[in-house]
């Protein structure tokens, strides 16, 4: 009995100090939550306090239908989340369908320039969109991009993220596997698909994960391709807010409530695909 | 006529290591070859280039009568059992089975007579629908046997399949594709470095060394006349003794560690040479017959069905196997006897077979 003690005590510091690290974690999301729930002017006044004020129900009401966003001529907000699902979709789905044949390419096959094909791909992870901005917005216009989902989504969608960690994953398919299926008569691309893409589901499911979040939280070039409101995503949106005014007032509910709702998509996918997600960041064995 | 032929094969890896140098083998239609050598000495490379699997540096390959050099693996008419298996993880244990032939174009409702075919033949009952993960090792080496069978191919090849296993399923698994490779009569290449598995499988037994064939026959050929002392060494187990001397007069052998084995046969004419002297452990007599030495008793291990006795004799041990009739105490000195048609003479520079 006695010696169950200490074992308990320090059980029940540790889940206190899980429990206060998770709730400093998500502090900024609670106040956030919190100041949409007041009138926009109560944030700048000090009334906001730890808990929930009164107005929750006509925030939301009114950031939903679009009176808000009309109120302040922005973009209504159905379309802003449609467009920012849209190009987080391309985007996630852009990037696996390019990189998978890439990564297979690199790993499986022996072509001259091989080496040379890797390393040109890998160095474009050091050239992010914000690196080479001026340059990728230069030829978005000259190809006529500018306010389309194309302009949006493809100069994010050339990058070696997910072409190095498929190509890593590929790796870890034992050679036996290859080999068998040759003897079996499947061709490089039956290969492809029965046999590679089924052992990285996990893979892609978790990289979808990560791309999604990435490109529903892109910001500077959407800002830069689109001028038309049709084209405005929703973190566009709620850095709008934060500078529109009014009649005078910041509107800090309306704000705060725009971004807890541009947060629930990211969220929504991270719950759905959780078990894939983390299977494909833990599992190593084939 | 042969079903696999090899004639002059080589191979140099693009690193500049020539691991197989010049391989001639006929393998007769529904033989089972064993290739039997020890570690690194190009068993699974030779292999692996009748497969198709990695190419040949020089040489012909003829599976079935047909030159297979310019053929892809899936056209060479084979099937492939590897060591850890290959299964695809992701798949069913019929979709493992029935993969090549659907890459064939095999029409469905065949496919599902022949994995069905295979599943008696396997045992493989009820476990058709399992991933290989749900399997135990034993039933993976069965499902990668189903999926070399259910091809019909004019060949199979094994590279060590049973390796992966304990040593009792090794046993079963050995006697299994025995039985399977002889009921269906396909002719059958196996790798293994065991020379157990190498002995008790074979027709034709092949003991590779370096790169090279050391020595072909069946596994009785094999181990009554080795060639080398080599083979004699790498066959049976515990492994031959081998005793360096001089034959001094006319079938007198000095044994260098101190003794004499009387020889018989043409080994009375070689007086004079230096050779090395070969004793199966269960070919040396304790106590029967006129000693050729006494030697110290070291070590006895029990085996259950006989004793090996570890005896010292100067500078060099020796193992003999002996009944249960007797015990011996260990520090004893025992008289040895060497019948001397159980001798096998050895080169002591080539390490050839004399006589
Ligand atoms: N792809 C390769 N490139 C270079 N050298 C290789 C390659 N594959 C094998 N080797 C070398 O060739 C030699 C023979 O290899 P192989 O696999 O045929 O041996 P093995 O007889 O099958 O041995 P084991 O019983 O250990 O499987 C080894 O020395 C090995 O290091
Ligand atoms: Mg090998």
């Amino acid at each position: 009995m006695n010696g169950h003690k200490p074992h308990r005590v320090r059980t029940l510091l540790v889940h206190l100090g899980l429990i206060l690290a998770a709730a400093f974690m998500a502090m900024p999301l609670w106040f956030a939550f919190v100041a949409s729930t007041y009138q926009g002017g109560d944030f700048i006044s000090g009334h906001v306090g730890w808990l929930p004020g009164s107005n929750f129900w006509n925030t939301y009401v009114t950031t939903l239908n679009g009176t808000a966003a009309q109120a302040l001529a922005l973009p209504p907000m159905g379309s802003a989340l449609l467009n920012s699902l849209i190009m987080a979709m391309l985007i996630a789905c852009g990037k696996i369908l390019i990189s998978l044949p890439s990564a297979y390419a690199v790993t499986y096959f022996n072509f001259p320039f091989r080496s040379l094909c890797f390393w040109v791909i890998f160095i474009t992870l050091m050239l992010p969109v914000e690196v080479r901005i001026v340059p990728t917005f230069q030829v978005a216009a000259t190809l006529g991009l500018l306010n389309s989902y194309a302009g949006l989504t493809l100069p994010l969608i050339a990058s070696a993220t997910a072409t190095f960690l498929f190509r890593q994953t590929f790796l870890t398919v034992p050679d036996e596997l290859t080999e068998a299926a040759r003897i079996d008569g499947a061709s490089p691309l039956r290969f492809f698909i029965d046999v590679v893409i089924p052992l990285s589901r996990t893979n892609i499911a978790a990289l979808f994960v990560i791309l999604f979040i990435y490109g529903w939280n892109q910001y500077l070039w959407p800002l830069l391709v689109t001028t038309k409101a049709s084209y405005s995503t929703i973190v566009m949106t709620v850095g709008r807010l934060s500078e529109a005014s009014g009649e005078g007032d910041p509107v800090w509910n309306y704000t705060m409530a725009t971004a807890i709702l541009a947060l629930l998509p990211p969220v929504f996918v991270v719950v759905a695909m959780q078990r894939l997600f983390v299977r494909g960041l833990v599992e190593t064995e084939k | 006529m042969a079903a696999v032929s090899l004639k002059g094969i080589r191979k140099t890896y693009p690193n500049g290591l020539e691991v197989v140098k010049g391989i001639d083998l006929e393998i007769e239609n529904g033989k089972l070859c064993v290739l039997v050598g020890p570690s690194g000495c190009g068993k699974s490379t030779l292999l692996r280039m009748i497969a198709g699997l990695e190419s040949v540096t020089a040489g012909h390959i003829e599976i079935a009568g047909k030159d297979v050099a310019a053929l892809e693996p899936a056209e060479r008419d084979i099937a492939m059992v590897f060591q850890n298996y290959a299964l695809y993880p992701h798949m069913s244990v019929f979709d493992n089975i029935a993969y090549g032939l659907r890459n064939r174009g095999t029409p469905r409702n065949e496919i599902k007579a022949r994995v069905e075919e295979a599943e008696k033949l396997l045992a493989l009952d009820g476990l058709l629908q399992r991933r290989p993960r749900e399997l135990s090792g034993g039933q993976r080496q069965r499902v990668a046997m189903g999926r070399a069978i259910v091809r019909r191919p004019s060949a199979f090849l094994f590279d060590e399949p049973l390796s992966n296993l304990d040593a009792k399923l090794r046993t079963q698994m050995r006697v299994e594709i025995r039985t399977l490779q002889q009921r269906l009569g396909v002719t059958s290449v196996y790798v293994t470095h065991d020379q157990l598995e190498a002995m008790t499988m074979a027709d034709q037994l092949v003991v590779m060394n370096a790169g090279q064939i050391e020595q072909v026959g069946t596994p009785a050929q094999v181990y009554d006349a080795p060639v080398s002392q080599f083979v004699a060494g790498f066959l049976g187990s515990p492994a031959m003794n081998f005793l360096p001397g001089t034959i001094q007069a006319a079938g007198d052998l000095v044994l260098d560690a101190g003794g004499h084995v009387t020889l018989t046969g043409t080994a009375t004419q070689m007086q004079g040479q230096r050779v090395i002297a070969g004793v199966r452990p269960e070919a040396i007599g304790i106590a029967q017959g006129a000693p050729a030495f006494t030697a110290r008793l070291e070590l006895v291990e029990e085996l259950g069905s006989a004793r090996l006795l570890h005896l010292r004799l100067g500078q060099t041990t020796l193992v003999a196997v002996v009944g249960r009739e007797t015990a011996f105490a260990t520090g004893q000195d025992l008289p040895v006897s060497i019948p001397a048609a159980s001798v096998h003479l050895f080169n002591e520079k080539t390490g050839r077979a004399l006589v």
